[in-house]
């Protein structure tokens, strides 16, 4: 009997999925002109879309194929959040802001972000307080 | 040519010669510790102001710029993962590794002294050995080319040590993404998805400088600052000596990776970008310990390190003796050399033997010019990076990866791709697919096309034009080493296995017996 699929498994299944959409949309946009103009470009979309297939039965099949560096710690979604919307906000206001301006705004709101929002906990640890010293001050 | 060669040793030790060099090199580490800011376009800035400079000053100031640029690229790619060049993705692999276990400065010594040992075995390779390896990269057609890449990319075996299906699936898609833009052969647009914008392609700098930077930038903002160590605040502080022995006591990798990186330069087009991978899989594969790889291995960075200063000789051989260039740089180079009116050829190394041999000469100053001057500048950065807290390190590192993507075309749009690939690069990490295959397909994406495409040209009289792709004696060198690469890990593997076995069953082995 089949275990529980776990996060590994369901992430596996999605990363299938998005390997072989990606396959799929390259296939879509093949509109070749020259005699060679695929002739490398098809087998590596149909070797992509392969792999992602394989790869999508290994998760359907909850075989281990491998895990992401940041699933076993829990993924923290509102500081992802708040990371890609800092670095989006940055490069588009480059267009407006130039990089001088644009750069200073855009450390500023970085480095508040990265401040802590908690006071430091108690030193459990030899390196607890070497955290402290270089951590900003609680906000 | 020993006269030569001692003129041109006398004239490198003149003081303003040396002081030359020394500003050069100098000049080079920092270009080249810039992500964004590659060997090629230094030299490219530099160009203008040799104009006003006798022919051997201009050959030896921008010899010794070359050489320092591209040692230059390790210090960012071992600091903040952020290769300052293309040859140094196989640095960041291992030296990022090792900044995080607080062994940056003996990552930095590391690539200094494998720059060092590689630049001369490189310059050596060049005086003695130029005619006949200059000879013999021109039997190196098409189909070779493509079996290189083919071979190159066998690197993602020893890469994807979570699982070969998601290397693979990071490969095949860096590959992918090199076949975005204007096809290198037939100037087809394709995968464009209608925007003018992508007719370029994905460029290979502000594409790498994502992939790597951004997903560490992303991970250090998403878990607030010091729960996501970019590098560790305990660094291991040791004593230069014994770092420089311990270095020196693996001579095998330090040669092996400086002929791989001298043999890779020779043939034109490939350069640093190749060499590094491919001298970085050859120390993974000879090694005793290869599940050190990639968690900070010293001897990864060494390899690295060696094969692409290497390529600065090697490259200069089809250079001076063609007038092919070995690696994008040297075509710059023969642009000056042209300028000043001299044309590459055997007739060079004759007519202007001194000029040519003070030039070698130089290279070879600048390769032990490196490690002073890396040795201080390099440690004082690693110092001040380690020493920077995580709230200034992130927003710094971005300033330096949007810059880097934005010089390469002076694009915004670049700056956007760069962004886009990190993310989706942080989020492919999540899946266990990381960034490295990605990059090594896109490196060697349109060299394999560019092969594979003009290798069924040029076969067109034959009945089956694809059986020259098998029917070359180099083609069939380069495909057994092919087979030997990928057949490698599951050999070693099974050997392990096998001596686990008796390991663990020595009595039924010898009752057996």
């Amino acid at each position: 009997m089949a275990r529980p699929a776990t996060l590994d498994d369901k992430i596996n299944i999605a990363a299938a999925v998005l390997t072989v959409a990606v396959a799929a949309v390259f296939w879509s946009q093949r509109s070749y002109t020259t005699e060679y103009g695929g002739t490398f470009a098809d087998p590596v979309i149909i070797v992509l879309g392969a792999l992602g297939l394989v790869l999508l039965v290994f998760g359907l099949l909850r075989r281990p194929v491998g895990r992401g560096t940041e699933v076993e710690e829990g993924l923290p979604v509102r500081g992802l959040v708040l990371a890609v919307a800092l670095l989006t906000a940055w490069v588009a206001a480059l267009p407006y802001l130039g990089y001088l301006v644009g750069g200073s705004s855009s450390s500023s709101s970085w480095r508040c972000s990265c401040a802590r929002s908690g006071r430091p906990r108690a030193a459990s640890s030899s390196t607890s307080s070497s955290r402290s010293s270089s951590s900003p001050p609680s906000t | 040519m020993l006269d030569l060669l001692g003129g041109g040793l006398l004239a490198n030790l003149a003081p303003s010669m040396l002081l030359l060099v020394l500003v050069g090199t100098a000049a080079g580490m920092a270009i080249g510790a810039m992500p964004g800011l590659s060997a090629t376009m230094g030299l490219a800035l530099l160009v203008p102001f040799t104009f006003v400079m006798e022919p051997t000053q201009a050959l030896v100031l921008l010899g010794a710029f070359y050489m320092g640029a591209i040692y230059g690229g390790s210090f960012t790619a071992i600091l903040v993962n952020a290769p300052g060049t293309p040859s140094s993705v196989a640095t960041a692999l291992e030296g990022y590794q090792m900044t995080k276990k607080g062994k940056s400065e003996l990552a930095v010594v590391g690539a200094t002294m494998g720059s060092l040992v590689g630049g001369l075995i490189g310059v050596v390779a060049l005086v003695f050995l130029a005619p006949p390896l200059a000879e013999f990269s021109l039997r190196f057609g098409p189909q070779e080319y493509f079996w290189i890449a083919i071979f190159g990319l066998t690197i993602i075996i020893s890469m994807a040590s979570g699982s070969l299906v998601k290397g693979l699936i990071g490969g095949v898609l860096g590959l992918l993404l090199a076949t975005v833009g204007i096809a290198p052969v037939g100037g087809e647009v394709r995968f464009t998805f209608g925007e003018s914008m992508l007719q370029g392609g994905v460029p290979l700098v502000p594409a790498m400088v994502g992939l790597f930077t951004i997903p560490e930038v992303i991970r250090l903002v998403a878990r607030k600052g010091r729960e996501a160590q970019m590098i560790s605040e305990r660094e291991d502080r040791e004593r230069l000596w014994p770092m420089i022995r311990l270095i020196f006591s693996r001579p095998v990798n330090l040669v092996r990776s400086s002929v791989i990186g001298t043999v890779t330069g020779i043939l034109p087009g490939a350069g640093g970008s190749i060499a590094n991978l491919v001298a970085y899989n050859e120390a993974k594969r000879s090694s005793k310990h290869p599940e050190t790889y990639g968690k900070g291995e010293l001897d990864g960075v060494v390899a690295a390190e060696s094969a692409n200063n290497a390529t600065v000789g090697g490259g200069m051989i089809p250079t001076l003796t063609l007038g092919v260039p070995g690696t994008p740089p040297d075509a710059i180079i023969i642009g000056v050399l042209l300028l000043h009116g001299l044309r590459p050829g055997a007739e060079l190394f004759t007519a202007s033997g001194d000029l040519v041999y003070t030039f070698i000469i130089a290279l070879a100053v600048s390769a032990v010019m490196m490690v002073p001057v890396g040795l201080i500048g390099g440690r004082a950065l690693q110092r001040g990076v380690v020493a920077m807290p995580a709230r200034y390190l992130a927003p710094g590192i971005t300033v330096l990866t949007i810059v880097g993507a934005y010089a390469v075309r002076t694009s915004v749009v670049d700056v956007v791709i760069m962004l886009v690939l990190g993310v989706l690069a942080y989020f492919l990490s999540l899946a266990g697919i990381s960034a490295a295959p990605i990059v090594l397909g896109l490196i060697l994406g349109s060299i394999a096309e560019t092969g594979l495409v003009q290798g069924l040209l040029t076969a067109q009289g034959e009945p089956q034009p694809w059986l020259t792709f098998f029917t070359r004696p180099l083609s069939l060198v380069l495909i057994a080493l092919t087979v030997v690469s990928l057949a490698w890990p599951f050999v070693r593997a099974w050997r392990e296995r096998q001596s686990h076995r008796t390991d663990t069953h020595p009595a039924e082995t010898l009752g057996k017996d």
